[in-house]
């Protein structure tokens, strides 16, 4: 268990200081902190952007996480179920009406997205507590519905704008990291830092929650005023990591999926792999992106998705035909 | 030890539970028994705090369960449903560690107290080989096991089990006959709900007859043909047998 432990850590933390250093511009090593333009993108675009890279799917590989054991379903993810459908439509109406000014220190445009996911989230439990069932179909047939009428909100939106506006709409629907820099760091970092040690110190709390009600109540958690908690600031992360990459999908699947069938009957080892090979998958994703057809970038989430979805839909069977 | 007083539940205009009136004393074993669809389930939903809009007063130590903290509860109280819940991947060791979960709070993760009670508890239920299986690959009989343990070292004094001999093989159901028997001479408080009159009548102290939503007895164990008639509609008949008390359906 250690060994796997190291091994995966030392692996990523290579991949993580390697990734800034390959692309298509070489990167001089011996004039590093020289003042010319192979250091300037080593150091305002290739490593900020790696950083962010890192946060953000490690963070969305938690949420997805947590929303897994929350609902009990390894398809259950804020994805799937239309949270980031949510944010999205909320930051892009932010754009519409002009509101990227700051409010009281928070980003209207993060506002608005923590506000579009609460309103999915709201939705999904309404319905489920209207038809007294958590089961993967009302779950999923609600995300789907979710999903659905975001986009078409998301598309009249869009629709309105005029047309340079919807060409970088465009380009942050499809997810992508490349014009993180330091601000964006900074206003994430002491988030992240939160989220993941918020998770961590109530691993015994998700253990829990993931046996159900009436398990986590006979145990002394109180799950009903523990899962709105979880949800609002779960909420509140995606709102901000929408506003800041765009809605990048899957990854909050995916991660959590390998990391279960790695660490099965651990949760401590499935939190920290999930939390770390988010990051690692992201920032490898995202190489990807900036260097598959150079010069051009593809969005690192087009990059998630044509590997995600086929996933989605090996977990959806294997799923279905356990339970069957 | 739990107290019900003049308990009422309905949903919309269906009465489910009427005026119940129930005292479990320490180191009593209680049978629940009464057809489908009289309440029972929903009692023990309303006893452990899963459903709180039900009139009435209800008493766990006397302490009110609708203002006493969950955490202070479950030191107290167990309560094992019929069908448990579990889908994603869980160790035994996880689930069984859960029952010191009362026992932590934010910053106290599990102490070398809660490990030594734990360890203690997986060699008295033989459960050692069963640790880090995960809890979806147990049969219901071992499933059944696993989660008596992690009631008892939870370490509470009061054990509600809900139709814990659905799905268990005539083997497993005796291995899980005489861990209760077990259970309540080591002091625990036991309230079964179960059909298996025949097999749980001899084991109890107590028994409460619940039909419709409203308790047609309840009291020291007595086998009377008459209630039983009332609440299952069929005869049932008493014999003793080397020195057993057999009961059987007399059709």
């Amino acid at each position: 268990m250690n060994r796997k432990y190291i091994f995966l850590l030392a692996l990523g933390l290579l991949i993580l200081v390697l990734l800034p250093f390959v692309g298509i511009t070489k990167i001089d090593i011996s004039s590093l902190f020289e003042k010319n333009s192979s250091s300037f993108i080593f150091w305002q675009l290739r490593l900020p952007r790696t950083l962010l890279g890192f946060m953000a799917g490690s963070a969305l590989a938690l949420s997805g996480l947590i929303f897994q054991n929350l609902f009990k379903n390894s398809l259950a993810t804020p994805y799937t179920l239309g949270i980031s459908s949510g944010a999205s439509a909320g930051i892009v109406l932010g754009i519409k009406l002009n509101l990227s000014a700051t409010f009281l220190g928070l980003n209207g445009l993060v506002a608005l997205g923590f506000a579009g996911a609460l309103i999915s989230i709201g939705v999904i439990l309404g319905i489920a507590r209207l038809v007294k069932s958590y089961s993967i179909y009302t779950l999923l047939m609600s995300g789907v519905a979710i999903n659905f009428f975001f986009s078409s909100f998301i598309l009249i939106t869009q629709y309105l704008f005029d047309f340079t506006q919807t060409l970088s709409i465009l380009r942050w629907l499809m997810g992508g990291i490349s014009g993180a820099g330091y601000g964006e760091l900074l206003f994430l970092l002491p988030v992240y830092l939160f989220f993941i040690l918020a998770a961590y110190l109530l691993r015994n709390e998700l253990i829990i929650a993931s046996a159900g009600e009436a398990f986590a109540y006979s145990k002394g958690l109180n799950i009903r005023k523990f899962r709105i908690i979880i949800f609002i600031t779960v909420s509140f992360i995606i709102g901000i990591l929408v506003s800041f990459v765009g809605p990048i999908g899957f990854i909050g699947l995916i991660v959590p999926h390998i990391a279960r069938l790695i660490f099965r009957r651990d949760f401590k080892s499935v939190l920290i792999f999930t939390i770390f090979s988010g990051g690692i998958f992201l920032s490898i994703t995202d190489f990807i992106a900036r260097t598959l057809i150079p010069p051009a970038e593809i969005p690192v989430g087009i990059i998630t998705s044509l590997m995600g979805a086929p996933f989605f839909l090996f977990v959806l069977i294997t799923h279905l035909r356990k339970n069957r | 030890m739990i107290e019900i007083d003049k308990l009422n539940f309905r949903i919309k205009d269906k009465i489910i539970l009427r005026d119940i009136n129930l005292k479990i004393l320490p180191g009593d074993f209680w049978l629940i028994f009464g057809p489908n669809g009289a309440g029972k389930t929903t009692l023990f939903r309303i006893i452990c705090g899963l459903i709180m809009n039900y009139r009435g007063n209800i008493r766990v130590f006397s302490k009110n369960i609708k203002t006493e903290s969950r955490k202070n509860l479950a030191k107290k109280m167990a309560y094992l449903p019929q069908f448990d819940e579990f889908s994603l991947p869980l160790s035994v060791r996880e689930i069984l560690l859960s029952g010191r979960y009362p026992y932590t709070s934010f910053f106290r993760d599990y102490s070398t107290k809660d490990y030594a009670i734990l360890n203690e508890a997986v060699d008295q239920f033989g459960l050692g080989d069963f640790l880090n299986r995960d809890i979806n690959t147990l049969s219901g009989g071992e499933r059944k096991k696993v989660m008596l343990a992690s009631a008892f070292i939870q370490d509470v004094s009061i054990i509600l089990l809900d139709e814990p001999f659905t799905f268990l093989d005539p083997r497993s159901a005796s291995n899980l006959k005489k861990l209760l028997s077990s259970l309540n001479r080591q002091g625990k408080t036991l309230v079964v709900i179960s059909h298996q009159i025949e097999t749980l009548f001899p084991l109890v102290n107590k028994t409460a007859a619940l039909k419709d939503g409203e308790l047609v007895y309840s009291g020291q164990r007595k086998f009377d043909r008459a209630i039983l008639r009332q609440i299952y509609g069929i005869r049932f008949n008493q014999i003793s047998a080397n020195n057993r008390e057999i009961i059987y359906i007399d059709e």
